[in-house]
């Protein structure tokens, strides 16, 4: 017996529009049988600004280790190159926001910086403590990597998703909470495990090319997901 | 001022989407398909506008009145039916002077009483219609140089604006509502009076629109509608003009794909009888769309009650759609 609720004052609101993404270049691709499950609690995209809730397709995602269930692989991306020693680094308010939302204000180990020492180079997977987290500035007190990392490197989670195995695929994306803003556990039902890939339209995608191979090598591989990413047809 | 939609309450919602624009691109013939984008959706939530009064008739008095042609006692009946039909037009004129604030400035003001302002000032309320501050004054660069200044360039401002609109939502600009001073601005004008010089048709038509108002088709827009000599009563008696001197708003075609009157319902008592039970008494209410009227009788003292409202919105559905342009920067 709901009923349509529109507070305030008569007038006009703003529109609330669903932007439509597409991922996919042509019509080939596969879906995983019987689908998955995203673990609504831990799942959000901060670069979908107002609309963090909802997962935009193109978003890399991967499988929480514990619980089989999957949330976004990548949390921030690094606005600076990091040298090793240094005490900070440095990412998105609202990433950083989410870092404080999805793994804590700090923590041991807890986090994932992934990214080569330089341009082009050997990408590492390397573990962060960090202590604080200012989500203003999007600035993150870490305990020294030990390596450099270059600027664009990815932050993320260290429960298993930060290697991503899927993509959030074509459509407005996936919601994660409910009318009451409750995070829930949702389907998946559309899990891509084939296809030709645009790219350009991966949520985060960058412009370090050995990051990309990174990227590409996770979601492509002798055992689990076949795409073909168009960049590398010189498109 | 047609209503389109009824809602039920007051408020109501709606669907927005954009036409296609684009391109497709092109493929080696032989190849698979593209996939191509959908287009973006949206939704849009209105509330609308709801106006309740009541006046109360003492029959003890209206009794003794006599009618006004014949002098006969009538019961005051030729006062009520004045009494009432006054009344009612207040409420229709709340929504003719809506209908002109929204086209005007896209913004509607109210103070502590409920009473609609000409401005901001003294606003307590303020309700929106998200008019976009591009589409408004001098339009973002469309008016570079006053109107009132006789070597301006009127025509190419206009046809800068006709460019824009098309490329913004795709709705031709048809029609324009002008204050006073805009007639004068243009037949000042130095590139206007060139061209009506050269162009008897319209010159013509401009000295036969009676008191040199401004001719239909003038520089490509169908229709121009003086809007100058609407007003309001204020509460305190002032009138108050509804559009300014140096306004004018360029709209498309009336449609519904961008306007709309969208009427919400009341729920009109239709007996005050003691009635079997609670539903009953609910199956008695009647509901009525827009505007709404009913009257009772009280008894100690006898009194007579007529109330009256309206419940509506004009749903300026793509702001975008309309320019309230200001002419003198």
């Amino acid at each position: 017996m709901s009923d349509l609720q529109v507070i305030g004052l008569s007038g006009i609101r703003a529109a609330r529009t669903a932007s439509h993404r597409t991922i996919f270049r042509q019509g080939d691709y596969n879906y995983l049988a019987q689908g998955k499950i995203i673990h609504g609690a831990v799942a959000r995209d901060p670069g979908n600004t107002g609309d963090v809730n909802v997962l935009r397709a193109g978003l890399l995602m991967g499988m929480i280790s514990a619980t089989g269930l999957y949330a976004p692989s990548l949390i921030g991306v690094t606005t600076g190159a990091y040298t090793s020693g240094g005490t900070t680094i440095t990412v998105s308010a609202a990433q950083a926001t989410e870092i404080v939302r999805r793994v804590g204000s700090s923590g041991t180990a807890t986090l994932r910086v992934i990214g080569p020492p330089t341009a082009a180079g050997t990408v590492a997977v390397t573990s962060c403590t960090f202590s604080a987290v200012d989500t203003t500035t999007g600035i993150i007190t870490i305990t020294s990597l030990g390596v450099d990392k270059v600027a664009g490197s990815f932050v993320t989670a260290a429960d298993g998703s930060q290697l991503p195995l899927t993509l959030i695929p074509d459509g407005y994306g996936i919601q994660v909470t409910d009318v009451d803003g409750s995070d829930v556990d949702v389907s998946f039902p559309q899990f891509p495990i084939s296809g030709v890939i645009v790219s350009a339209s991966i949520v985060n995608w960058p412009s370090d090319t050995s990051l990309r191979t990174w990227i590409r090598t996770n979601l492509s591989s002798v055992s689990q997901g076949k795409f073909v990413f168009d960049d590398l047809y010189g498109i | 001022m047609k209503p389109t939609r009824k809602v039920v309450g007051n408020k109501g919602r709606y669907t927005r989407t954009t036409a296609e624009r684009r391109t497709a691109p092109i493929s080696k013939y032989g190849a698979p398909a593209r996939r191509l984008n959908l287009r973006d959706v949206g939704e849009v939530d209105i509330k609308l506008i709801h106006s309740f009064g009541e006046q109360a008739l003492d029959p003890l008095v209206l009794k003794q009145l006599r009618s006004k042609d014949a002098y006969t006692l009538d019961m005051g009946l030729d006062e009520v039916k004045r009494q009432v039909t006054d009344f009612g037009e207040r409420f229709h004129n709340l929504r003719l002077a809506t209908v002109l604030q929204v086209l005007k400035s896209g913004v509607l003001y109210y103070d502590a009483n409920g009473n609609l302002l000409p401005s901001s000032s003294g606003a307590v309320e303020t309700h929106s219609f998200q008019m976009n501050a591009n589409n408004q004054n001098q339009c973002n660069g469309i008016v570079t140089a006053s109107w009132a200044l006789q070597n301006t360039n009127i025509p190419l401002q206009i046809r800068l604006l006709r460019q824009r609109a098309r490329r913004l939502t795709g709705y031709p600009l048809t029609t324009a509502l002008y204050g006073e001073n805009i007639p004068t601005y243009l037949s000042q004008n130095e590139y206007i009076i060139d061209y009506l010089a050269r162009t008897p048709t319209m010159r013509d038509k401009m000295m036969s629109a009676g008191a040199m108002e401004i001719p239909d088709g003038l520089f490509g827009i169908d229709k121009w509608v003086p809007v100058y000599e609407s007003f309001y009563e204020d509460n305190d008696g002032t009138n108050q003009s509804l559009w300014a001197a140096d306004q004018i708003t360029f709209t498309p075609d009336v449609n519904e794909s961008w306007w709309e009157i969208v009427e919400g319902s009341f729920e009109v008592p239709t007996t005050i009888n003691i009635v079997s039970d609670a539903e009953q008494a609910m199956r008695s209410l009647q509901t009525v769309y827009g505007a709404f009227g009913y009257g009772v009788v009280t008894h100690n003292p006898p009194t007579v009650i007529g109330y009256a409202g309206d419940t509506f919105i004009p749903a300026l559905k793509v702001a975008d759609a309309i320019y309230q342009m200001d002419v003198t920067p």
